[in-house]
């Protein structure tokens, strides 16, 4: 491919990425039209950012993200789903009357911390992708090792919470 | 002054992180991690690893952000932040885990065709581009990857990584040559 001048260049790249003014697009336009080597060169960088696009986007919010609690993490993060499979478990007993006043308190605080937090997403990302084809992992989880805290970060493309272990939303 | 990503500054919501407030910190996260993630995963290209390190850059976040000083330039000092817990995640990782350079594995590609042949070439193509990308020198990179994840402007870009507009054009223009160069052939 013939070489095309370096200012050439840098108006090319400067409209790709939406920085060329509207003189400097008139310009590219009038160089495109009579320059093959120019227009070769647009459409390629055009063609490579597009493909770059693509794979950086696909590298980050592909179906592996969050797949992984750290090992030390990783004991917080079960203890957590332990709390709630056990808020679950009473709250589905709590109508048939199994448990009297102790379990009342019991069950409420358990539900204030946790429930609703699925404890499969948390102990093992990957388990709760089986059966659901290539659905994404949710939850990734910091620990704050000053106070304890397990933030649970959601990721449903849009916004994001944090929960705590000590069920602070 | 720095406007997040949602049109809003960002300042109101540093202040409130920087004094502890974690629902800021929470917004602040929805706000940036993307792009944060974005970078970290050109650098390292795995997404486990990805995840992993985007967990420590978070945490070292919320433990370091009493220290920021000038929240106007939160940007600058969150990617300062990351990129310094992404080399040394790196350089603790190196030892036990192969680095795979961004080499995409077969179910992170996108099914194409249920041919056999155009999920190969498919897997193919996504590896070269991947490891051309990631191949950049980190500072034609960088800027690289904020251009085509976010779609920032270069003074949006300059303001991340703490360089001059005219700096961050000139490193777009030579990561566009040398990923042309690393690529040349691929489209035959």
């Amino acid at each position: 491919m013939a070489s095309v001048d370096e200012r050439i260049e840098r108006l090319i790249v400067r409209s790709l990425d939406g920085e060329a003014s509207p003189q400097e697009q008139a310009e590219l336009r009038r160089v495109l039209a009579r320059d093959p080597a120019a227009k070769a060169l647009w459409h390629e960088y055009r063609s490579n950012d597009a493909m770059a696009a693509g794979a950086i986007e696909r590298l980050i919010i592909g179906p592996a993200t969050a797949r992984t609690v750290p090992q030390g993490r990783r004991r917080a993060a079960m203890w957590l789903g332990w709390g709630a499979a056990a808020a679950v478990v009473l709250l589905l007993l709590w109508p048939l009357g199994h448990f009297g006043d102790a379990g009342n308190s019991g069950g409420a605080a358990v539900h204030d911390g946790v429930a609703g937090v699925g404890p499969s997403q948390l102990v093992d990302p990957a388990d709760s992708d089986r059966g659901r084809g290539r659905d994404r992992r949710d939850y990734f989880g910091i620990l704050d090792e000053r106070n304890g805290d397990l933030y649970l970060f959601q990721r449903n493309q849009v916004d994001w919470r944090v929960v705590t272990a000590s069920g602070e939303l | 002054m720095r406007q997040g990503g949602s049109g809003q500054s960002d300042r109101p919501l540093v202040l409130a992180a920087r004094r502890g407030e974690r629902a800021a910190m929470q917004m602040l996260v929805a706000r940036d991690e993307r792009w944060v993630r974005g970078l970290i995963g050109a650098m390292v290209g795995e997404a486990d690893a990805v995840d992993e390190i985007t967990q420590q850059v978070w945490l070292a976040v919320w433990q370091r952000i009493r220290g920021l000083r000038d929240p106007d330039r939160w940007r600058a000092w969150l990617w300062r932040v990351a990129r310094s817990v992404a080399l040394d995640a790196g350089r603790q990782n190196g030892r036990r885990r192969e680095v795979v350079g961004g080499l995409a594995r077969a179910e992170d590609v996108p099914a194409v065709a249920d041919e056999p042949g155009r999920r190969v070439e498919a897997l193919e193509l996504h590896r070269r581009v991947l490891g051309a990308v990631r191949g950049l020198p980190a500072i034609y990179r960088e800027p690289f990857v904020l251009r085509h994840l976010e779609g920032w402007s270069y003074r949006q870009i300059g303001e991340a990584l703490d360089l001059p507009t005219e700096t961050v054009e000139t490193r777009l223009v030579r990561a566009r040559r040398l990923l042309r160069e690393a690529l040349v052939g691929l489209k035959d």
